[in-house]
């Protein structure tokens, strides 16, 4: 007899109490996304996928400083420099292994040029892993660029002379 | 004689002051200064101008020091050591101090930390990161130096082929400067304008291309030199560092391989420094030098010759085709007709093997490792190879009082016993003196240079030998038996005859007789010399005339990075008394045949009686003179193994080529011109398909079912070879001295030639290093400006020199320093064929010299 | 023939969806009974520890985020003090009310996880769905603070990795005010439902004296009624400037800690929103030369501070010789770091305490002689994540 009595309370009383939260939400909006098709807004320090700046003039920022490579502790940062033309450093060879890559930002941060950040982009699947290792070409933004994509960092040239102060 | 003796004790007892450092009581000698002091007491002071082996000038002012009852701090490295003085190093005044200096020098700095290559091992960086604070306050634009024209934002200025400046990294520190000026004697590089806009640059109109130009690049303490070689290639944290030795030279300078283990390359060489070998400095040769073993040219795989071509080939068929073959000629001619000749740059353990695997396993004596000298003697006592084997100390160079070098261009041949020399004359006060057929490039710190006729290198000798006895500056029995001995020459004759003045033949006699401490050197323009053995016999009466060698040192110098370990290990035909004996002991058998060196191995082939040849390192067409008769030589041969890392004349025609181990591809010992053995290691892995000597020459061994040994017994067994004091005592009784008549002269070839290595090169290899070769990359001919004018020829001017067997055009250099008439041409380059000039059997060789027109 | 054995081997994961990850636990069973029962670990055993010391200090602390990736906070706080005490850095008073702030938001993070996935595993979908949702709203906050929202690597050796964003403020009371709405909803579904309460009540029940006994931390030994928080017996990073209860439970069984973390949400809450409110202006990185990078402004302007920056990313800093250890409240329980330092740039040893693995030592006591069915149970209100177990 107790056991039909407490099962009624339970179906009847307890039971309703769990199923109104649920129900309550028949009538809210949904708070996911249809993901592929909308995209959630990133964080503005969100940390995607590698971009490598340019100067205004179109120039690579990136000097081939090897400071990036250094505070990397995934070790996925690879680089060759090399003297272009007008006897100034620059990349020769940059790539950055995506696969080893752990996203930490510790490039940025290292980056004594202001020439990488991390932009928004998160969705790398691809079928080969030999796409994952990108090329200084892959990184480049574009010139001229359309937007720019960086607006949280402060974007200025250096004014003491020693990189570039040739824009100043 | 008393007295002498008194005054030298009493200078001995130096006179010594005990101060205070840290708390710490010191005594050292008097003169010492503070920085010194603290130094050798293991308590750090920072500095950036001070170097060890340069007079301080107390310039960077980072080294201060707090001491007591001076007013100010004071800098340590100016400020000498005084009894009583008590000094901190630590204080918090010292701190602040240092603080302040870094933020003066850090004022104009340009912020080039990730364009510049000496970022991770920079000492300003080092300093300002241990003694500065993270902070400026220097808010204003900083001072620029801007190259005119340039479009580059870098500032940088190439004032050499190999070094770039940038001036405004420089912390004027003067460290280049007083280094090019005191250690190497070259006033290419300077401080110029005062105050703010000081600057160093190389002196107007020059390039810095001195042969030790490597070094400024070395010691400067922030990233305003840096050189191509190191240029925007890598990080230096990315490397990794191993001891090494210079491959070239026969000091066996310590050098430090900068390697990166995943792309198996080396980066650049630094010095390791070792006071006894190298004081630190590096020849540009030891430095840049390195860069072969990464080339891209380098020979890949062993090639064998099918139908007139050589193909490409795997290790085993080439190996089984030397057996092959090598047995053929044995069973057919005996094994007498197999020779081999070995590079002395090889370790001692391939050069062992080489000789062993010739003795026990070919049966044959016929193994040599000197390739570029003429008309070599048979026999292993002579006088000449006495005094090749006398013993020499690198270090003793520094307190001797009299530095005399007799037919030597010491900066071509031994850059470090050069800097050596420099180094006793510019800081220990000693005396040089130069005897050489032409004048060199040491002649400003010379107290006195002969320049001889050339060709009466043994009448300038016997010259000085008659001035002395003319002069009593020697004992008279010694006199009086000399005096027998040369007897027919007297000195005006003899002073007509070498071309150097009876006055200046009696100074040199007089330095001669009166130092205390002396180093006397040969060099190669005795060794290369066909008449060695007249010309050393009158450096043995000279050295008994004055006892040289009871006070000090008197040698022929070893010229390559292991002559001395082949001539200890014997891998020569015929080796000193006391390795043939313990050689015999140790294989319990040696080879009763004829021995034959490299020279009459080369006469023999043209006969057809030497068939098969063994060349591992070396390339006698490039260097042994005389190149058609060694190029017929080898062409008769019927089967021809070469071993190289490149492809060169000899490979050319070998029927078997198979690429060799560079000395940083494996660990080895070699053994300097001291005899002092030292270690190479391994820095990277064996590029291509290349394998060490010693380990082609087992393979070979193991082809004839037999075995040299394990890698223990070879060790233990060159270790006993060189245990062994194989040094065989000068004469001990004065000599007669045939004075030799030169051969005939052909007609109109007048000007005599020296054939020597350009300062920036040494032997074969080296042209494929491309910074030695941005230093010169192709033959020149040096000429004095006499010589020149009388010519009417000009700088750059193609000059055709022409010898009665050949010629070969190359552009005019004109040297100031060369005043006679003679001709020098460097022979490190294969596009040149200078060796083509060269007769094996003449003295001299004679060449005229006629401008090219366009 | 006939199997005379009369217990059944069975082998529960590693690949089981109710073992949080690479679990393995071989059971031994009598019928539905569990006679014993052995958790096997390793499964993904990363060797965060040994690649730590082969890391420079700073280039260590990713390596944190990726131990208990629930509560990624929390473990660069832990390290991050360690490394401070170690070189005794002060540390600005802004950053300690920031990283107290962010600890607590990592707290309820990581419960609510944890409450999600364990009530999934007893029946309950839906609460995973709601959890999640509430999460999101954290997860938020770390993307806006650090760029990532799992592996934050916000709290710095001597601060923060940037200054809080600008709507930090907004964003944390909107947490403060949603979520004890939210909790309303989770005991609506839970703490009266007949079925959860069948399935925890006096389910995996581990005594005071036991719970000492086997050095259990956190949540699992405070429900057992033992009054041990880390934050209040050893405060650290400023946390004795809040006032907050140390939620308490009586039987020490999973329905006791299922109550308990329920009331450290709403404590830690409370903290927060002291936090928030108390929050003193500042700098959000200490100053010191050689450790701390210096500002990124002034190494483009500055050559002292390029010089700095450049020596501090190659080399790291030099750390003095001696050894430390911080022990901190994680979620879970007592995080610690050990650190030795031989006197070079790279730690010597770094041990972590990890709260998982050692609460998951007690699991054979929990679940011996219990039903076959309450072994999810356990090892749900144990709380473990399988990157701290074996790291």
């Amino acid at each position: 007899m107790k056991e039909v009595l407490k099962a009624v309370v339970n179906v009847f009383l307890k039971m309703p109490l769990g199923f109104m939260v649920t129900i309550k939400y028949f009538f809210r909006k949904p708070v996911t996304l249809d993901y592929p098709h909308k995209k959630r807004p990133m964080a503005p320090r969100y940390r995607g996928r590698h971009y490598l700046e340019r100067y205004d003039d179109g120039t690579e920022r990136c000097v081939c400083c090897g400071l990036c490579a250094a505070a990397c502790p995934a070790d996925a940062i690879y680089m060759e420099p090399e003297e272009n033309e007008k006897g100034e450093r620059r990349a020769r060879i940059y790539e950055i292994n995506l696969l080893r890559c752990i996203f930490c930002g510790f490039c940025e941060e290292a980056c004594p040029e202001e020439a990488i950040f991390l932009g928004h982009e998160y969705e790398f699947s691809d079928y080969e892993r030999s796409s994952f290792l990108w090329t200084k070409e892959q990184m480049l933004v574009q010139h001229p660029r359309k937007d720019n994509p960086f607006k949280r960092i402060y974007r200025r040239v250096r004014k003491a002379y020693g990189a570039p102060d040739k824009i100043s | 004689m008393a007295d002498d003796t008194r005054k030298k004790t009493t200078t001995k007892a130096v006179a010594t002051v005990t101060l205070t450092i840290d708390g710490k009581s010191i005594t050292v000698p008097k003169g010492t200064t503070v920085l010194e002091a603290a130094l050798q007491n293991g308590i750090h002071i920072p500095t950036f101008c001070w170097h060890p082996k340069l007079k301080s000038v107390g310039a960077c002012r980072m080294c201060y020091v707090e001491i007591e009852k001076m007013a100010k701090l004071q800098v340590s490295c100016a400020t000498e050591a005084v009894e009583g003085m008590v000094v901190h190093t630590d204080s918090d005044n010292v701190k602040q101090g240092r603080r302040a200096i870094i933020e003066f020098i850090l004022l104009n700095h340009p912020l080039d930390c990730p364009t510049c290559d000496k970022g991770g091992e920079c000492d300003l960086q080092n300093l300002t990161f241990e003694h500065g604070y993270d902070d400026s306050r220097f808010d204003f634009r900083k001072s620029r130096f801007v190259d005119e024209g340039s479009t580059s934002t870098f500032d940088d200025v190439r004032i050499g082929p190999e070094i770039v400046l940038n001036r405004n990294r420089c912390i004027l520190c003067y460290k280049c400067v007083r280094a090019n000026k005191e250690a190497f004697g070259e006033y290419d590089l300077g401080a110029y304008e005062r105050g703010n806009i000081t600057q160093i640059n190389s002196a107007p109109g020059e390039k810095v291309d001195n042969p030790f130009s490597g070094n400024l690049v070395e010691i400067c303490p922030v990233g305003a030199l840096t050189n191509s070689d190191w240029r925007y290639k890598i990080r230096v944290w990315l490397t990794k560092t191993t001891p090494s030795l210079c491959n070239f030279t026969s000091s066996g300078t310590n050098t430090l391989f900068y390697k990166e283990d995943h792309q198996n390359k080396i980066f650049r060489t630094t010095s390791r420094r070792n006071d006894d070998i190298d004081d630190g400095w590096l020849p540009d040769v030891t430095r840049y030098g390195y860069q072969i073993v990464n080339s891209p040219d380098r020979l890949r795989v062993p090639l064998i010759k099918k139908e007139g071509k050589q193909v490409e080939a795997t290790w085993d068929e080439a190996l089984d085709l030397i057996h092959k073959h090598f047995t053929e000629i044995s069973d057919k001619m005996g094994s007498v007709c197999i020779g081999g000749l070995a590079s002395p740059s090889l370790d001692n353990k391939s050069l062992y093997a080489f000789s062993k695997f010739f003795r026990t396993v070919l049966n044959s004596n016929n193994v040599d490792f000197r390739s570029d000298y003429r008309m070599l003697p048979p026999d292993a006592e002579t006088v000449f190879s006495r005094l090749c084997s006398r013993p020499f100390k690198i270090a003793d160079i520094d307190d001797s009082d009299v530095v005399f070098v007799f037919g030597s261009d010491l900066l071509r041949e031994h850059p470090n016993e050069y800097l050596r020399m420099r180094k006793a004359c510019n800081f220990n006060n000693a005396r040089v003196f130069v005897v050489n057929p032409y004048a060199t490039k040491a002649a400003d710190i010379a107290a006195l240079e002969a320049v001889y006729k050339v060709g009466s290198d043994e009448q300038a000798i016997n010259g000085i030998c008659l001035a002395a006895i003319d002069d009593n500056l020697v004992s008279g029995p010694k006199a009086k038996a000399l005096a027998e001995k040369l007897s027919p020459l007297t000195l005006p004759e003899t002073s007509k005859a070498c071309g150097i003045t009876v006055d200046d033949l009696r100074i040199l006699a007089r330095a001669l007789a009166e130092s205390r401490k002396i180093s006397f050197m040969c060099g190669e323009i005795v060794t290369r010399s066909k008449e060695r053995e007249t010309i050393t016999t009158a450096v043995s009466n000279l050295n008994l005339l004055f006892g040289l060698e009871n006070k000090g040192q008197v040698a022929s110098l070893a010229r390559y990075a292991n002559s001395g370990g082949a001539c200890k290990l014997g891998v020569q035909p015929s080796p000193a008394p006391a390795v043939k004996d313990k050689l015999k002991e140790i294989w319990g058998g040696y080879p009763e045949c004829e021995p034959h060196n490299t020279d009459s191995m080369l006469a023999l082939m043209k006969k057809e009686e030497v068939a098969g040849f063994f060349v591992i390192g070396a390339n006698p067409i490039m260097l042994h003179p005389d190149r058609q008769f060694v190029r017929e030589g080898l062409e008769k041969l019927d089967f021809l193994v070469a071993c190289d890392l490149f492809e060169s004349e000899t490979t050319e025609i070998a029927d078997v080529v198979l690429p060799l181990c560079s000395w940083a591809e494996y660990d080895g010992e070699y053994v300097n011109l001291e005899g002092r053995s030292q270690r190479a290691e391994r820095a990277v892995k064996p590029m291509f398909e290349s394998r060490p000597g010693c380990e082609i020459i087992k393979l070979i061994t193991a082809k004839y079912e037999k075995s040299l040994g394990e890698d223990e017994q070879l060790t233990s067994e060159i270790q006993q070879l060189l245990d062994l004091d194989s040094a065989l005592p000068l004469p001990t009784e004065f000599m007669a001295v045939k004075v030799v008549v030169e051969d005939k002269q052909d007609e109109g070839f007048e000007i005599p030639l020296f054939v020597t290595d350009d300062p920036h090169h040494c032997g074969h290899l080296t042209e494929k290093s491309p910074s030695l070769t941005s230093f010169a990359d192709d033959a020149y001919l040096e000429i004095g400006p006499d010589l020149a004018e009388r010519l009417k020829l000009k700088e750059g001017d193609n000059v055709r020199v022409e010898s009665p067997v050949g010629k070969v055009i190359v552009p005019a250099r004109i040297s100031e320093h060369i005043e006679n008439d003679v001709v020098l041409i460097p022979r490190n380059f294969s596009s040149t064929p200078i060796t083509s000039l060269l007769m094996r059997k003449k003295r001299i060789d004679r060449v005229t010299l006629s401008k090219v027109d366009s | 023939m006939s199997n005379t054995r009369k217990e059944m081997t069975l082998n529960m994961g590693p690949q089981h969806p109710s073992t949080h990850g690479v679990l393995r636990v071989v059971l031994e069973l009598d019928g539905e009974r569990v006679v014993k029962a052995e958790p096997v670990v390793g499964y993904l055993h990363t060797g965060i520890e040994k690649t730590m010391e082969n890391k420079l200090y700073y280039k260590a602390l990713p390596c944190t985020d990726r131990m208990d990736y629930l509560a990624p906070m929390s473990n660069n706080l832990g390290f991050c003090l360690a490394v401070e005490k170690l070189m005794e850095i002060e540390i600005p008073e802004k950053v300690k009310w920031a990283r107290v702030c962010l600890a607590e938001l990592t707290r309820i993070n990581s419960h609510l996880v944890w409450l999600g996935t364990h009530a999934l595993d007893l029946g309950a979908m839906s609460m995973l769905l709601y959890t999640f949702r509430e999460r999101e709203m954290i997860l938020d906050i770390y993307e806006a603070c650090g760029g990532q929202r799992m592996m934050t690597t916000y709290i710095r050796i001597g601060g923060l990795a940037h200054d809080l964003p600008p709507d930090f403020d907004k964003r944390v009371r909107e947490i403060i005010k949603v979520i004890p709405e939210r909790l309303v909803d989770y005991e609506n579904l839970l703490t009266r439902n007949e079925i959860f309460i069948n399935r925890t009540r006096n389910v995996a029940v581990i005594s005071a004296e036991d719970a000492i006994n086997y050095g259990l931390s956190g949540p699992m030994l405070r429900g057992s009624g033992v009054n041990h928080d880390l934050r209040k017996d050893n405060p650290y990073s400023g946390y004795e400037n809040f006032d907050f209860e140390v939620a308490l439970g009586q039987k020490g069984d999973a329905y006791d800690r299922y109550l308990l973390r329920l009331k450290e949400i709403r404590e830690s809450l409370r903290i927060i929103e002291q936090a928030i409110d108390g929050m003193p202006e500042g700098p959000y990185l200490a100053h010191v030369p050689g450790v701390v990078l210096p500002p990124k402004e002034d190494i483009l302007f500055k050559m002292e501070s390029l010089i700095f920056h450049f020596k501090i990313i190659t080399e790291g800093f030099k750390s003095p010789f001696g050894a430390v250890y911080q022990g901190i409240e994680s979620p879970k329980g007592e995080l610690g770091f050990y650190i030795s330092s031989d006197g070079s740039n790279k730690p010597n040893r770094v041990r972590v305490r990890p709260p998982s693995f050692v609460n998951l030592a007690a699991l054979p006591k929990l679940v011996e002689g219990g039903l076959f069915a309450d072994v999810v149970c356990a090892i749900g209100s144990t709380d473990i994540v399988l990157g701290e177990v074996d790291r």
